[in-house]
C-alpha cells in the first residue's frame, strides 16, 4: 500500500514539469484520494498531508526551489498569527483564508529571485534595498508576505510597515509633536506599530536582549536608561501613547545602531512605500493647510531605516500605484511613483518586478480553487474563460471567481 | 431539500406570442443562446432572417436565466453594474457559508450544496406560490378569491418576496449579507418567505368557497 | 261629496294627442351590423375540482407541499391546459376565416354581416 502511494506522489510529482490540463490533475487527484480510501486502518493511525500536484510540504520558504514554483505551501498558524496577526495580508486574502481553513500562499518566481538575492547577500556590506514594483493586484504584497515569512524563520527582526499609505491617507488621530516645532504626531498609528513590531520580534528579542545605548528622557518624570531592553521601550511606548511617534524613532535608530554593531540582523519591509514621497497628505495642519509626508515626525526614522548607511540588514520595500492619490497614478513603474527626491534617496537599488501569473501558476490556482470547492461550475472550457477575462490577473481572477 | 430541474425556466425567456408592438415581423427567429447546441439543422436557419441578440445574454459561465431575471429585479433606477455587483455579493457569502458548514460538519458532507446557481433555484422553487388571492367584487361585496397563478407570475413572486424580505432590514446591514440569509433559509424550506407562502396557501384555503366567483 | 275612484277608473286614460308628442328615435329602430365578442369569452371559472382536491391535500399535510406533489402537478396541467387552450382559441379567432355553419364565432359573424348590411 505504501509503495502504491510512493508511485502517486512520484506520478503528480513527474507530472508537475508537464503542462497538463485541469481535468487530468483532478483525475490523478481522485486516484490519490482512492489509494487512501484502500487502506483505512492505516489513514486512522497517521492522517498524511493531502499531497495534490499543485501543493508542496516544504514549509520553509529557505528551502523552496525553482522545482516549486506554481506550488502551494501551508503557513503554520502560529507563525502566521506571529507574523501577520498586525496586518500584512490583503483583507481580503484573509477572508479567504478564513474560508479555507489553511494559509496557503504560492510559491511564484519573484519571492524566489528576492529570496536568492538574499540568502546570497553579503551582511557586511551596506544593506541593500530591493524594490517591488508591478500593476495592480499582482501580488506585491503576498511576495512580501513571503519574505516576510523567511525572515520570521531565519533570525532576521522585522521591521514591517503592513501599509504605509494608512498613515498619510487615514490616521487615527493627528497631533503636535512636542519635541520638534512643525511637525505633526500620529500617536495611535504609531503605537499600533510598535504592537505589531512586538508581536513579530518578542521571542528573538527576549532571546537576543539588545540593550539601548543612551538614555533617552521623555519628560521630567519619565525616562529609560541606558542599558534597558529594547523590550522595554518598545513597552513604555505603548503605555505612553503620547511619545509612541519619539519611541518609534529612538527604536529605529537603536535598531540601526545594533545591526551595524553585528548585534542582530535585520529585514525591513515597507509595503507602499512610495506614499513616504507623495506630494501632500490627508492630514491638516493647525492653520488648516495639508502637510507633507516629510512634516511627519514618523516618516524621517523609516527613511533613515532604507537608506544605505548601515550594514547587517536588508530592505523589502514596494512601490504601489495605489499609494498614490488622484493625478499621480498613470504608471507603476518606481522612478514615477518614488518621484526624484525618493529615487535618489534609494538610488542604487534592486527592482524586482511582480507581473501577472504563468500558464502554470493559473492551472495551479484553478486548481486550488477547485480542491477547496471555491469553483462550483465546471463546464468545459471555464478556465478559458477565466483566463480570457482576468488576463490571469490575480487579484481579478480572485474576484471573478468568488460569485462562481 | 429537493433540486428541481429547471426545464420550465424557458417559459422566463421566451415569449410565448409575438409581441404585437414588436419592431420585429412574427417571421423573425429569436437568436440562439449556446455557441455549439441547439442548432438541430444549420439549413434550416440559414435563410431565416434573425432578431438581435439582447446585450444581457450570452454563453459564459456567469450567465444564468434565473440570476438574469432576479439581477433585473433588484436593480433599480437603471443601474445594472450595482445589482450585478450586488447579486455577486451575495453569491459570495452564500458560498463562504456552506463551505464553512461544510468543513464544520463531519460526516454527510454529500448533503452541503455548494454550487450557488443550485442554491438560488432551489430557494426560488421552493418559495414559489400556487394561487393567490384576487379581490373581486360581488353584489357590492369585495370577496378576497383564490385564483391559479401562471408559472412566470409565480417566478416573479417567489424572487419578489425574497428580494422584499432582504430589503426590510436594520440601515446597518447590507443587502447581499440579508439576501444571502433569506435565500439560504428558503434552499432549507424554512424562513420568512417560506412563511409568506405559507401564510397565503391557508389564506387561499379559507376562502376556497369563493373559488367559482372569478372571472376575468 | 266624494266620488269614488272606480268611476273614473272606468273612463280610462286619454291617449296622448300625437301632435302635441311627437314620435323620437332614440335609438334607431333597426339592427346594428356587428356584434360584441362578450358572450365568446365565456366563463373563466376552471380547474375548480382540481383546486378543491389540492385544498383538501394542502390541508391534510398542513400545507407541506412536499406531500401533495400529484394534486398540485395536477392542478397545474389542468390550469396549463385551459390557459393554452384559451390562447389557442383566441388565436383561431384572429385569424377570422369565414366558413359555413351555424357555430360562428363573433369575428366570423361580423365579417357575414358586413356583407350583408340592413338597409339605410
Amino acid at each position: 500500500m505504501k509503495m502504491l502511494r510512493k508511485q502517486f506522489v512520484n506520478l503528480s510529482r513527474v507530472s508537475t514539469h508537464l503542462p497538463r490540463n485541469v481535468l487530468a490533475s483532478r483525475a490523478a487527484s481522485r486516484g490519490a484520494e482512492m489509494s487512501t480510501n484502500v487502506a483505512p486502518a492505516e489513514t486512522a493511525t497517521a492522517p498524511p498531508p493531502v499531497i495534490n500536484e499543485f501543493r508542496t510540504g516544504v514549509t520553509n520558504p529557505g528551502e523552496q526551489s525553482e522545482l516549486h514554483v506554481a506550488k502551494f505551501y501551508t503557513i503554520p498558524i502560529e507563525e502566521k498569527k506571529q507574523i501577520f496577526s498586525g496586518g500584512g495580508l490583503p483583507k481580503q486574502y484573509e477572508k479567504q483564508i478564513k474560508t479555507f481553513t489553511e494559509a496557503c500562499l504560492m510559491v511564484r518566481s519573484p519571492a524566489l529571485e528576492l529570496l536568492h538575492y538574499i540568502k546570497n547577500a553579503d551582511l557586511t556590506k551596506p544593506a541593500v534595498r530591493y524594490v517591488l514594483y508591478g500593476d495592480n493586484g499582482v501580488g506585491k504584497t503576498l511576495t512580501m508576505a513571503h519574505v516576510l515569512h523567511y525572515g520570521a524563520l531565519n533570525d532576521f527582526l522585522l521591521v514591517h510597515v503592513p501599509w504605509a499609505p494608512n498613515w498619510m491617507k487615514r490616521p487615527k488621530e493627528a497631533a503636535n509633536s512636542a519635541s520638534q516645532e512643525g511637525f505633526i504626531d500620529l500617536p495611535f498609528d504609531a503605537a499600533a506599530w510598535l504592537i505589531h513590531f512586538k508581536a513579530q520580534n518578542s521571542k528573538l528579542l527576549q532571546r537576543l536582549q539588545l540593550k539601548t545605548s543612551k538614555e533617552y528622557v521623555w519628560s521630567k518624570r519619565e525616562s529609560t536608561p541606558a542599558g534597558a531592553t529594547l523590550i522595554e521601550l518598545v513597552e513604555h511606548g505603548i503605555a505612553r501613547i503620547k511619545y509612541a511617534s519619539e519611541t518609534t524613532a529612538a527604536l529605529i535608530s537603536e535598531l540601526k545602531q545594533l545591526a551595524t554593531a553585528g548585534q542582530c540582523k535585520i529585514m525591513v519591509a515597507i509595503d507602499g512605500y512610495n506614499a513616504f514621497f507623495h506630494p501632500i497628505t490627508r492630514i491638516f495642519s493647525d492653520n488648516k493647510q495639508r502637510v507633507s509626508p516629510d512634516r511627519i515626525t514618523l516618516t524621517q526614522p523609516f527613511l533613515d531605516i532604507t537608506s544605505y548607511d548601515w550594514t547587517n540588514g536588508v530592505c523589502v520595500l514596494s512601490v504601489d500605484k495605489i499609494a498614490m492619490t488622484e493625478g499621480y497614478m498613470s504608471s507603476y513603474m518606481p522612478r514615477y511613483l518614488l518621484g526624484k527626491e525618493g529615487f535618489e534617496h534609494l538610488d542604487p537599488f534592486v527592482p524586482v518586478h511582480v507581473g501577472n501569473y504563468t500558464d502554470k501558476e493559473f492551472i495551479s490556482y484553478i486548481n486550488y480553487y477547485l480542491d477547496r470547492h471555491w469553483i462550483s461550475k465546471t463546464q468545459p472550457g471555464f478556465e478559458e474563460q477565466l483566463k480570457f477575462l482576468s488576463n490571469m490577473n490575480p487579484y481579478t481572477l480572485m474576484r471573478l471567481v468568488r460569485g462562481l | 431539500m429537493g433540486f428541481v430541474p429547471y426545464t420550465t425556466l424557458s417559459s422566463l425567456r421566451t415569449l410565448k406570442c409575438c409581441r404585437l408592438m414588436s419592431m420585429y415581423p412574427p417571421h423573425f427567429a429569436e437568436p440562439i443562446l449556446k455557441k455549439d447546441s441547439e442548432i438541430i439543422n444549420k439549413k434550416d436557419v440559414s435563410h431565416v432572417p434573425i432578431k438581435a441578440a439582447p446585450n444581457d445574454l450570452s454563453d459564459s459561465i456567469f450567465y444564468g436565466v434565473l440570476k438574469n431575471k432576479l439581477l433585473k429585479y433588484i436593480t433599480k433606477k437603471g443601474n445594472g453594474s450595482l445589482a450585478k455587483q450586488l447579486l455577486t455579493d451575495t453569491l459570495e457569502t452564500i458560498k463562504r457559508t456552506q463551505i464553512e458548514r461544510l468543513n464544520l460538519i463531519n460526516a454527510e458532507k454529500e448533503n452541503v450544496i455548494i454550487d450557488t446557481e443550485r442554491i438560488l433555484v432551489n430557494a426560488i422553487e421552493n418559495s414559489r406560490p400556487l394561487l393567490q388571492l384576487s379581490e373581486i367584487k360581488r353584489g357590492g361585496v369585495k370577496y378576497q378569491v383564490p385564483i391559479p397563478l401562471t408559472e412566470k407570475k409565480s417566478y416573479f413572486l417567489a424572487m419578489k418576496w425574497l428580494l422584499d424580505a432582504a430589503r426590510e432590514k436594520d440601515r446597518k446591514v447590507h443587502l447581499p449579507d440579508k439576501l444571502a440569509w433569506e435565500i439560504l433559509d428558503a434552499a432549507h424550506g424554512q424562513g420568512r418567505v417560506i412563511k409568506k407562502k405559507d401564510d397565503l396557501h391557508r389564506q387561499c384555503e379559507s376562502n376556497r368557497a369563493y373559488a367559482h366567483y372569478r372571472w376575468s | 261629496m266624494r266620488i269614488p275612484g272606480a268611476l273614473y277608473a272606468a273612463r280610462g286614460r286619454a291617449p296622448q294627442n300625437e301632435k302635441e308628442v311627437p314620435f323620437q328615435e332614440i335609438l334607431p329602430l333597426r339592427l346594428k351590423n356587428t356584434v360584441s365578442g362578450k358572450a365568446d369569452s365565456g366563463s373563466d371559472v376552471a380547474c375548480l375540482q382540481e383546486m378543491g382536491v389540492l385544498f383538501a391535500c394542502l390541508k391534510d399535510n398542513e400545507f407541506v407541499e412536499k406531500y401533495c406533489n400529484k394534486e398540485i402537478n395536477q392542478f397545474q396541467k389542468c390550469y396549463k391546459f385551459y390557459m393554452d387552450r384559451k390562447f389557442e382559441a383566441k388565436k383561431t379567432v384572429n385569424q377570422g376565416i369565414v366558413q359555413p355553419g351555424n357555430n360562428l364565432n363573433y369575428k366570423q359573424l361580423n365579417k357575414y354581416m358586413r356583407r350583408f348590411p340592413n338597409p339605410q
